[in-house]
């Protein structure tokens, strides 16, 4: 069982492990790159300009095709008076199969009251047991300019040095580069990024909150390239947020996540 | 903000009455209908729609008077809107005025300046003292009559020898229809065809027309709501059980997913499939309404007997052509029983309906034994039932039916609509059809060409930041779990349309669009094993319309077309038309003209095109090949009573030496068509 979650695993890796995105931004179509909030730790370190407070986050999310296949991911966004510092641990892979991890420390600093710039330091680690332990280190960055009617623009460069775990290791470290817009209308955030990938290959996605009565948001999106629907929702209780998403590919299957925040 | 948006809204009330919007009404038609005419025959007749809307210009509707089943016959009004509309009424009392729509909530000045030619402000009245010379006297007769013809010759008419398959009767297509209305509640119909190859007081047409249809029309006397002595059309919840006539689903009219049904109808169509024959009244009780249904009808097929003589036909036929021995031989040689009821309970913005129905034969069913058929029907008799619901509440339409039919599966589709913001409105349908679900008369939204086999998801936005643009995209990722015709295994694949329109006011419009298909099929190469690869298609389109003043307007297209299969060669296919409309507010003569150019490498390329014809008749023919099509639509006037349509359209293709495959073929590189209309109102 194992090894055949493993093949699935290492043949899925392309629309899988790369674009690990917290659950508010997969139920928006995988987009990110012009939204705010913790999750933006996991997309454009730009947008964790949009935290006010100290915000804890935890993940949990199954992959396509079988429940043993898992990420999970702890994010921390500390305001403070230089800028927003940022801590992200994710764990993706298979039970005593394949381990991938990446701890991150990200910077953002908003500029006036348009502009906001983001970085992110990431160690990775692969370690497949008895086979390979590797490790490295990447920078990603970020832009985001606001416009007067809340549309924001952003740009987000992930894996600039395209740093590898070596030429002869299968798993790779993505690199790619994302150009988003998202914009609001009363209750409602449209949101859509196009994602240039090293690899040559562009994808689209779109995304749609919409949030009734600052209780309750409902999400959705598509991908384009692989072709995906996501769907969402989240639940805004005093100082907790809870998201839940799921992706559905229509070969795959589908791959919930839930997450929950605090912010204190 | 508000006092400025009424004022724009009160002086768009005005420009609106002096405007005849006659392309607004062709480009409303196009929209609704287009991608469905894709899966329909070439010569599938459109006109219910055109002559509804015809109908209800000249008897709009009444604000003060409808229940709303008028306002959903245009379909083009979202039921969201008419639920407004009429709570609107209930709260505030009758309108004196149309201006107070202004204050409906969902209107926006689009759907106004659509509206407005199909309703009045006007006082009821009934047809309890109306007495027969009255009915002979004030009442509307409307005969018109058409003919046409190919000029140049099919093969199936140039066959002498009787032994091979040919076609008996002549080239010329003949169509007479009749229509008496006294006011906007009584309506007696008739509908006579012939079509080309088809015999004429002779053979198997010996009572002259091949295709007899008429109806009776009442309505809203009292408790009963309609009622119908002849073919009527029948049309409740979304679809899955029981739905004649046109239907109309995805398109760039996205909240057009969620269906509208006109519940029981006069059927005017000259389609000589999907309706029913017999007799059929909506009877109200309260907040009930009560449909009882019952018709009788010979339908084609091709019988055979067993030993045990019992009669057995492999497939119902769809086409209502009779000009070969073949044809003609299995014209009504199965007869189809259909009764049942449903019961519609309405409160407010709710509705929740019940129907159930028995369809029986006096042949059996058994489609050829392939594995694709599995599920496919069998049998002589059979019973579907469904429940379905819709409600408004708060700018959300939620919308949805589930169907079963009696021993086998089930079908379920469900779905909202919903305005997210003014400007912003969001569809979502979710449809999951069993394999061995059957109804003789379903028409859900579907990829495939019926609502059994499939399950997806739609999604789709319209976002309408200013009355001059619109944008809209949606998508549709669906499944077929079981094998279907030229698809040896299950299948699945998507559909991506986004759209985006601008518009000058009464001025212009210019819209592109660009669609993704994508979908499975069975390899063309020879391979020891069934192998299904993906198909893509992809469709860009820029169009636009001009008017240069009242009387003249421009309307322009390109479009290219991808197709892309795997192991076969790509394909790309292109088109241009440009369009000449003559319609002056006044004066005896207009027209229309087109003149396009296309080159396709093949069918699997080609391309549709709305095509204007003489009135209340419209198509959508398949451009493919290289060529040059153009057509030329006149139309006269003889007083106020006479109308004259004339029509020559051709197609002139390059590098082929015939046209059209089996009995139509047409020798040469052209194939040209001549229509004559003749109306007569009195």
């Amino acid at each position: 069982m194992i090894g055949r979650c493993l093949i699935l695993l290492l043949i899925s890796y392309d629309s899988l492990a790369q674009t690990y995105l917290g659950p508010r931004f997969e139920a928006m179509g995988y987009t990110g790159a012009a939204l705010q909030g913790i999750y933006s730790l996991t997309a454009n370190p730009a947008g964790l300009t949009g935290i006010e407070y100290l915000t804890a986050n935890i993940s949990y999310q199954h992959h396509f095709l079988t429940t043993d296949i898992t990420s999970q991911s702890a994010l921390l966004g500390v305001p403070t008076r230089l800028g927003i510092f940022g801590l992200a641990a994710n764990r993706y892979g298979l039970k005593e199969a394949y381990d991938e991890t990446k701890v991150g420390f990200s910077f953002a600093k908003q500029f006036g009251t348009r502009f906001s710039v983001g970085m992110s330091a990431g160690y990775h680690q692969l370690f497949i047991p008895n086979y390979l332990s590797v490790s490295s280190l990447s920078v990603d960055m970020g832009l985001q300019y606001h416009f007067e009617r809340g549309a924001t623009i952003g740009f987000q460069y992930t894996n600039i040095g395209n740093a590898d775990y070596g030429q002869d290791i299968y798993g790779i470290i993505p690199t790619y580069i994302r150009i988003g817009g998202s914009y609001p209308l009363a209750q409602v955030i449209v949101s859509s990024d196009v994602v240039y990938r090293l690899e040559r290959s562009l994808g689209g996605h779109f995304g749609i909150e919409y949030r009734i009565a600052n209780l309750v948001c409902l999400r959705g999106g598509l991908s384009i390239n692989p072709m995906q629907q996501h769907a969402g929702f989240g639940i805004y209780w005093q100082r907790f947020m809870f998201d839940a998403a799921a992706t559905f590919h229509p070969r795959l299957g589908t791959s919930p996540q839930i997450g929950l925040c605090y912010a204190f | 903000m508000h006092f400025s948006r009424y004022v724009i809204l009160a002086v768009c009330l005005l420009l609106a009455y002096t405007v005849h919007a006659q392309s607004e009404t062709d480009l409303l038609v196009e929209r609704l209908t287009e991608l469905v005419a894709e899966e329909l025959a070439e010569d599938f007749d459109f006109s219910e729609l055109a002559e509804r809307l015809d109908f209800y210009q000249r008897h709009p509707i009444d604000l003060n008077r409808t229940d709303g089943r008028e306002l959903q016959e245009l379909q083009f009004i979202p039921q969201l809107f008419i639920d407004n509309l009429l709570e609107h009424r209930d709260r505030s009392g009758k309108f004196v005025a149309i201006y107070e729509l202004q204050v409906v909530d969902g209107l926006d000045m689009d759907l106004l300046q659509l509206l407005l030619p199909y309703i009045t402000i006007g006082v009821p009245h009934s047809l309890t003292n109306v007495g027969v010379g009255q009915l002979l006297e004030e009442g509307e007769h409307d005969l018109m009559v058409r003919y046409g013809r190919t000029l140049q010759q099919r093969q199936g008419y140039a066959i002498t020898d009787t032994t091979r398959s040919r076609y008996l009767g002549t080239p010329h297509q003949l169509f007479a229809r009749y229509r008496y209305h006294f006011g906007s509640d009584l309506q007696v119909a008739l509908n006579m065809k012939k079509d080309a190859g088809e015999a004429f007081f002779d053979g198997a047409q010996r009572y002259g027309f091949d295709f007899y249809s008429g109806s009776l029309y009442i309505r809203n006397q009292g408790r009963l709501k309609d009622l119908v002595v002849g073919d009527y059309a029948l049309q409740f919840g979304q679809g899955l059980a029981m739905w004649n006539g046109l239907g109309f689903g995805k398109g760039s009219m996205v909240p057009n997913v969620a269906k509208q049904a006109t519940g029981l109808r006069p059927y005017t169509s000259s389609n000589e499939v999907l309706f029913l024959r017999g007799g059929a009244a909506t009877v109200e009780f309260g907040h009930f309404s009560v449909t009882p249904f019952l018709s009788w009808r010979r339908l084609d097929g091709s019988v055979s007997y067993t030993v045990d003589s019992t009669a057995v036909v492999g497939s119902i036929g769809q086409t209502g052509l009779h000009r070969t021995s073949t044809e003609a031989a299995n014209r009504g040689a199965v007869q189809q029983w259909v009764y049942g009821t449903n019961v519609q309970y309405q409160y407010r913005r709710l509705r929740v309906g019940a129907t159930a129905y028995q369809t029986r034969l006096d042949a059996t069913i058994d489609p050829q034994a392939l594995l694709r058929n599995q599920y496919a029907f069998r049998g002589d008799a059979l019973w579907n039932a469904s429940l379905y619901y819709n409600h408004s509440w708060r700018g959300i339409y939620l919308f949805g039916e589930a169907a079963h039919s009696l021993g086998s599966g089930f079908a379920f589709a469900n779905g909202l609509i919903a305005a997210l913001h003014p400007h912003l409105s969001l569809a979502l349908h979710y449809r999951n059809y069993q394999r061995d679900y059957h109804s003789f008369f379903n028409q859900g939204m579907a990829e495939g060409s019926s609502s059994s086999n499939e399950r997806g998801f739609y999604s789709g936005l319209v976002y309408h930041p200013s009355r001059k643009i619109e944008w809209v995209g949606y998508a549709d990722f669906f499944s077929f779990p079981w094998l279907r015709y030229r698809v040896d295994a299950p299948s699945q694949g998507l559909d991506l349309l986004t759209q985006f329109t601008y518009t000058w006011y009464k001025k212009a419009n210019v819209s592109m669009r660009y669609r993704y298909r994508q979908r499975q099929e069975n390899a063309s190469m020879e391979l020891p094993h069934h192998l299904l690869v993906d198909v893509l298609r992809q469709q860009v389109r820029v169009s636009g319309q001009y008017k240069l003043n009242d009387a003249w307007s421009m309307r322009s297209r390109m479009e290219l077309s991808h197709y892309q299969k795997e192991g076969d060669s790509t394909e790309m296919g292109w088109m241009a038309y440009h369009d000449v409309i003559y319609k002056p507010m006044s004066g005896r003569l207009s027209g229309n003209f087109r003149l396009a150019i296309f080159g396709t490498p093949s069918y699997n390329s080609r391309m549709y095109a709305y095509e204007n014809d003489v009135l209340y008749a419209y198509s959508f023919p398949v451009y493919h090949n290289k060529g040059i099509r153009t057509y030329l639509n006149l139309r006269y006037r003889f007083g106020r009573k006479t109308d004259v349509w004339m029509r020559y359209a051709t197609f002139v293709y390059r590098d082929v030496d015939e046209v059209g495959s089996g009995l139509d073929v047409v020798a040469g590189n052209r194939r040209s068509d001549v229509r004559v209309q003749l109306r007569w109102r009195f």
